[in-house]
């Protein structure tokens, strides 16, 4: 009997270590390599929704470190488990893919504020453990790619955290100092972790004079996560323009070398190094996760030869490894259209600099012109959404903006790219995580014509987390409010006006894929009859035969019309069409007909701040 | 101010300052926040467990009682039956081996009140009686020892012995043959039951949160008696009944006829389990223990110590038997070595027992005290039931080998997500700041346990053990990050169930256990943990763990074997797999062998495997893969045990030398530059001892 005993423990203890070995843990494939696809078909199909992942919902209370829902500038919990809970609203709203804060490990806070945005790069090579770990990553993208959704990371090569500071006085530590008595002598304030820029680079003074180039010394603080960056390459001090910080950014040296406000360490993006560093980094995030698109910040501060780099070298591994049509767009924070449009047009620099160019590269590829794929259109927000529908002013402007985008915008596709012009894939907004929300200032008229519009122009629209909500933040960091607040309701009108747009978008290809052509632009912001009024038709291209007319009547004062000495709006359908708003106004129901007359006009006439939709009767 | 479920929690990851696992209470958990506002504690006590230099652990694995305790020898006589003119046999499980609970009971309170008849004088001058001086051989005069009964010449041993000894460099002085043969001293309890108060945190919160060692029994002399004992001093000839360990109570029926006399009789009682060491990894730092799972070698534990004070009385007006136990428990660091006066102190036990209470077999107790099962000693572990309880309970053995016992008990672990205190201005318009409790909630924990003991012939037995256990921690409210809002915190609940089969030989201390438990809820976290790895609704519903284990110990002549395992499965409340949920186990024996009676020597092989459910990028950079951490570990450990054979022979002084292999699983548990990330070999070269006597947690109460 004790032999049986012995030997029924020594299979025991076989079974034990046998489980041992091999686990019972079930990862459900997440720790498996991704296989990387093409999960969007055409790019102008997608209505992209902006998320802020600390702001958007808490699916994990595992990771609320540090939390403080108190106070806007603090981690408040959101994370990729919650946004992953939450596709299921994403997708009754219509949104076909959302981008997302960035991925990576963050600088986690900096004198009482919080890296809850992801814009303080420590860390490249490590998920931001607030968000979640690489399998909550996974998990998210992968429900969402089943759900039909596609997602774009945030990615940020301008720059890192508040990770050195310049040891000026060279005490090896670093301070904040006044001197100056302000009577008899000036104050100067030198502040070690920010000084002003210095096109020198930051020099080290002692009270004889100066002393070359100030060094830079990496803090070592992990509770706030102020650790030297990673991967290695860019602990060089070299890696870094180390200039100060930007106080003019209408001065280029400044705007493209200085450090960004609030301490952001600038990369020299020149380098091959850095150029390197950084398509190893964000290659790598695609590679292990399948997302299919990158919105890059502050491109406008880095060197024009870095996208020249990151775009091709980026497009050529992914497609290496079956990742085709991935989308880059980039954030120029600018109301020029020349400024804003020269990151997508393909143009080959001198030859010299083109030679110096191919110094970084490691394949048989050399440089060529191609850039981004896309940015935000900037200028229409100031011109068009600032100025027309939140301030009334006249609709010509945008007939003006949209004439001139084939000259400052790429017309041409990059290779390897999304197969469409850049022209064609402008990133159309209302507000972001940077302006005070539409309803800050506007009203939700005003909110609703702008959503009509960025919903069916040329372009990809993108929706800021909580328009639907009518959340109305001023600037930062007013604007990040948790969408959980809103108890994610879909009942609301806001809700159910951008779900229609979104289905109408996505019913129309007139709406997606058609050329655009302005009908009828007004100077005029009186009394006049068309006062406000702003139409383009949507037809052609790779619509077929879908048409959309667009009506818009910006004016906050009285009803308008398309009409001006009696002469009515000429559209381009066929005389007797009946067109149908499928929309609906104040003034008329969703159904509402319209007859195209023999001449080819339509009248049509708006209340104020409404607009109208639409289609042909045979394509409702 | 905190959040609930945003408190540092530990994490079975290596911790910054600590080791990668921690009893269950850290296993389970995230990366501690350690920086969560004002939370310093944690982060404070493994520095100090770093800085110990003895054994150099995280504050978790100071040897304080976790979830896996000591048995809870308290509760049951464990004195061998045997007629008292000869001797019966070891005490395996002895629970079981008893025969009627009464006739149990009268031995051991003949050898008690023996013991205190001929020490009258001493306790009388003295108070206390300092069982341990006299203990071995009070317990096991009467007994004698197996000699080695495999047929080795003893020449072979005599030369062996001294050749040992050419080798020791610790002088061992005195010939072995001039030694006198004591009675094995292993409690066969069939468990290897040990009271050991030591612990081994599991979290630097939970600084009471690992297992005690198992309780030691003082060892029931042997049926067969082989050659007489002898003794390097004359004592009192112990009853033929070998006293049973601390937990039975005294009856009269047991202590030997006394003329009519006073109506109360007590006396003193000490006894003590102790371990110390001294360690270094070959390079100069001192040992670390190395261990990545939650329950691994002891060999490398911390330093630790229990001293108990018992006083044990007789009402003979009522019949009813009382003992007060008192048992201080000190740990790290010791003064010898950073000459700091700063070991941390705790008090383990300190209740009153009172037995014979209505009725023969039942007993009540109310106060805090180490309440376990039993335990598997290489492990440091108490699979089954192990509390750490301030509380109350009944106990009643049945004549039929039935013992069934149920109590219930509360804690307050000191952490935000029981407690939250507030700054309020003084009432009545005082000057000065007032402090309040606003969240305030303890842990209600109750348990029952049944279990029935079978003989199997003359000396072996076998145990049924079912278990289990509620938990339950009100809602309450507590006041956010901005004053004046509050916020609901949710009532928690958690279950377990187990179970447990043991055997036994009855011939020394072999035997065998087979546990098994399941924890739900707020029960599968440690009972000081403070939950993490939340729910969405922020409760912990949906943590669960299973725990299987294994363990033994053969014995036979001048060999010895101990063996253990376990396996646990652990998933925090969060739905999503994470680095929180841990797969893991470890496989152990330790042979050994006694070239005499008092020297000997074991060796230890361990393999041990944590899975955690997240993925780490492999050192080549390929793709990240779920985190597979194991370590082998091997040791050598020569001794001396004065006490004579077995397994659980106390005290004894050892040599240690183990080296552990780290793979790249292993060795990402812990932070960068902290020498268990950077090398793959771990040695461990030291020296220690570890004793029990008389105390009511490790066997030999009496």
């Amino acid at each position: 009997m004790i032999g049986r005993t012995w030997q029924r423990g020594a299979r025991a203890v076989l079974g034990m270590l046998g489980l041992l070995t091999t686990g019972c843990m079930s990862f459900d494939g997440l720790d498996e390599p991704v296989a990387l696809q093409a999960n969007v078909a055409d790019w102008r199909d997608q209505v992209i929704y902006q998320i802020l992942v600390d702001r958007f919902a808490n699916g994990d209370t595992s990771n609320d470190f540090n939390i403080d829902t108190t106070s806007q500038a603090r981690w408040h919990g959101g994370d990729w488990a919650g946004l992953e809970a939450k596709l299921p609203y994403l997708q009754e709203l219509g949104v076909t893919a959302v981008w997302i804060s960035p991925v990576y490990k963050n600088v986690d806070t900096d004198a009482n504020v919080d890296g809850y945005h992801g814009y303080w790069p420590q860390d490249f090579t490590q998920t931001n453990l607030h968000y979640g770990d690489l399998m909550a990553l996974r998990r998210m993208v992968r429900e969402a790619h089943e759900r039909g959704i596609a997602v774009i990371i945030d990615v940020v090569t301008n720059h890192v955290g508040q990770l050195f500071f310049y040891d000026i006085n060279l005490n090896g530590h670093p301070d904040e100092s006044v001197r100056g008595s302000g009577e008899q002598s000036d104050v100067l304030h030198i502040n070690e972790y920010d000084p002003d820029f210095d096109p020198r680079g930051i020099q080290s003074e002692t009270s004889l004079g100066e002393a070359g180039p100030a060094p830079i010394i990496f803090t070592h603080d992990p509770a706030s996560n102020h650790l030297p960056p990673m991967p290695a390459v860019l602990q060089r001090p070299e890696m870094y323009n180390r200039r100060g910080r930007t106080v003019n950014f209408e001065e280029p040296d400044q705007l493209l070398h200085g450090d960004f406000p609030g301490g952001l360490k600038d990369l020299d993006t020149t380098r091959c190094e850095v150029k390197q560093a950084m398509v190893e980094s964000y290659a790598r995030w695609v590679e292990l996760t399948d997302v299919d698109g990158f919105r890059i910040d502050t491109i406008k501060h880095v060197d024009r030869e870095f996208w020249r780099y990151f775009a091709q070298k980026i497009r050529q591994r992914l497609a290496r490894k079956g990742k085709t049509n991935f989308f880059m767009f980039g954030e120029a924070f600018d109301g020029r259209p020349d400024l804003v449009g020269a990151y997508t047009k393909s143009e080959l620099p001198a030859a010299e600099q083109l030679s110096r160019e191919n110094e970084c590269v490691e394949d048989s590829l050399g440089i060529t012109g191609d850039q981004l794929d896309g940015v935000f259109h900037f200028p229409q927000y100031y011109q068009v959404i600032r100025d027309v529908f939140r301030d009334g002013m006249s609709t010509d402007r945008i007939e003006t903006l949209w004439a001139d985008r084939a000259k400052h915008y790429g017309t041409t596709a990059n290779e390897l790219g999304t197969g469409l012009a850049p022209i064609k894939t402008l990133v159309n907004f209302i507000d972001n995580h940077d302006v005070p929300r539409f309803l800050f200032e506007g009203d939700v008229d005003g909110l609703r014509l702008a959503l009509l519009f960025v919903m069916t122009e040329d372009g990809l629209p993108c929706i800021y987390y909580g328009t639907e909500q009518e959340f109305r933040g001023g600037n930062d960091p007013a604007n990040r409010e948790d969408l959980w607040l809103s108890g994610y309701a879909t009942t609301g009108s806001t809700f159910r006006y951008t779900q229609a747009l979104a289905r109408l978008r996505q019913r129309h290809a007139a709406l997606r894929r058609g050329d655009q052509k302005v009908v009828w632009a007004s100077n005029r912001t009186g009394s006049e009859q068309d006062a406000g009024i702003f139409a383009f038709e949507r037809s052609g291209g790779d619509a077929g035969s879908s048409y959309a007319l667009v009506v818009l009547n910006a004016s906050g004062a009285h009803p308008s019309s398309p009409v001006f000495n009696g002469a009515p709006m000429k559209v381009g359908v066929a005389p007797g069409t009946v067109l149908v708003d499928v929309l609906g106004n104040k003034g008329a129901p969703s159904g509402t007909k319209y007859t195209v007359s023999g001449s080819g006009t339509l009248v049509i006439e708006l209340p104020p701040k409404s607009g109208a939709l639409l289609i042909p009767e045979s394509q409702k | 101010m905190a959040d609930v479920g945003e408190e540092p929690r530990e994490t079975g990851l290596p911790h910054p300052l600590g080791e990668p696992h921690a009893a269950r209470a850290r296993a389970e958990e995230p990366f501690a926040a350690r920086g969560h506002r004002g939370e310093l504690r944690a982060g404070i006590a493994l520095g100090k467990g770093r800085q110990h230099g003895l054994l150099v652990a995280a504050a978790e694995q100071l040897d304080l009682p976790g979830p896996n305790e000591l048995a809870e020898q308290v509760d049951e006589p464990r004195a061998p039956t045997f007629d008292p003119v000869e001797q019966g046999p070891r005490e395996v499980n002895g629970g079981l081996n008893r025969r009627v609970g009464a006739e149990h009971l009268e031995h051991r309170s003949v050898a008690a009140v023996a013991r205190v008849l001929e020490h009258r004088v001493e306790v009388a001058e003295g108070l206390v009686k300092v069982q341990g001086e006299d203990q071995p051989r009070a317990c096991h005069a009467a007994g004698d020892r197996r000699r080695i009964g495999v047929g080795f010449p003893d020449v072979t041993m005599r030369l062996s012995a001294w050749l040992f000894g050419l080798v020791l460099a610790c002088g061992l002085g005195h010939a072995a043959s001039s030694r006198a043969d004591e009675p094995d001293r292993s409690e066969a309890e069939g468990d290897g039951k040990r009271d050991d108060a030591e612990r081994t945190p599991a979290t630097a919160e939970d600084d009471e949160a690992r297992p005690a060692k198992a309780k030691r029994r003082d060892v029931v002399p042997d049926a067969s008696p082989a050659e007489p004992a002898e003794r390097s001093s004359p004592v009192p000839a112990p009853p033929a009944t070998a006293p049973a360990t601390s937990p039975v109570p005294i009856t009269a029926a047991a202590l030997p006829p006394v003329a009519p006399g006073p109506e109360h009789r007590g006396a003193f009682h000490f006894g003590s389990y102790g371990r110390v060491a001294i360690a270094s990894d070959g390079t100069g730092r001192p040992a670390r223990e190395s261990d990545i799972v939650a329950y691994g070698s002891r060999l490398d534990t911390t330093n630790y110590v229990e001293l108990e004070l018992r006083r044990e009385d007789r009402w003979e007006k009522v019949g009813i038997d009382t003992r007060i136990i008192s048992t201080l428990a000190i740990a790290n660091s010791i003064f010898h070595f950073d000459g700091k006066f700063d070991s941390q102190i705790a008090v383990r036990n300190l209740y009153i027992e009172a037995s014979g209470v209505g009725t023969k077999g039942v007993s009540v107790w109310a106060g805090s005290r180490m309440y376990r099962g039993d335990d598997i000693y290489l492990l440091n572990f108490w699979p089954l039931d192990n509390l750490n309880t301030l509380g109350a309970g009944v106990r009643y053995e049945a004549p039929t080998r039935t013992v069934a016992q149920v109590h219930m008990g509360f804690g307050q672990p000191d952490s935000p997500f029981y407690k939250q205190r507030a700054s309020r201005p003084a009432p009545l318009n005082q000057f000065g700041a007032a402090t309040i409790d606003l969240l305030d909630r303890q842990r209600w924990i109750g348990s029952a346990r049944l279990e029935q003991g079978f003989r199997l012939g003359d000396k072996a037995g076998m145990k049924v053990v079912g278990y289990g256990e509620g938990h339950r921690l009100p809602a309450g409210e507590r006041e956010s990050a901005r004053e004046g809002v509050f916020e609901a915190v949710p009532a928690e609940t958690g279950f377990v169930v187990g179970g447990q089969v043991g055997a036994w030989t009855g011939e020394r201390n072999t035997h065998l256990n087979l546990f098994v438990r399941y924890a739900s809820g707020l029960a599968a976290y440690g009972e000081f943990t403070t939950p993490g790895g939340l729910g969405v609704d922020r409760t912990t519903s949906g943590a669960r763990e299973l725990q299987v284990a294994l363990g033994g110990n053969w014995e036979g002549g001048p060999l010895a074997v101990m063996l253990g395992g376990y396996f646990r499965s652990f998933r925090n409340a969060s739905p999503a797999l994470d680095a929180g949920d841990v797969d893991e186990g470890i496989a152990i024996v330790r042979p050994q062998v006694w070239f005499t009676d008092w020297v000997g020597l074991g060796v230890e092989g361990s393999y041990q495997v944590q899975h955690r459910g997240a993925l780490v990028t492999p050192e080549d950079g390929g793709e990240p893969r779920p985190l597979v951490a194991t370590m082998p570990r091997f040791g050598v450990l020569p001794f001396v045990s004065p006490a004579g054979r077995g397994s659980f022979s106390r005290p004894m002084i050892w040599l240690i030398y183990t080296i552990g292999l780290r793979d790249a699983g292993a060795r990402a548990l812990y932070p960068v530059d902290d020498p268990y990330n950077t090398r793959a070999t771990e040695h461990f070269l030291g020296a220690g001892a570890e004793w029990w006597f008389g105390s009511t947690s490790y066997g030999g109460g009496l």
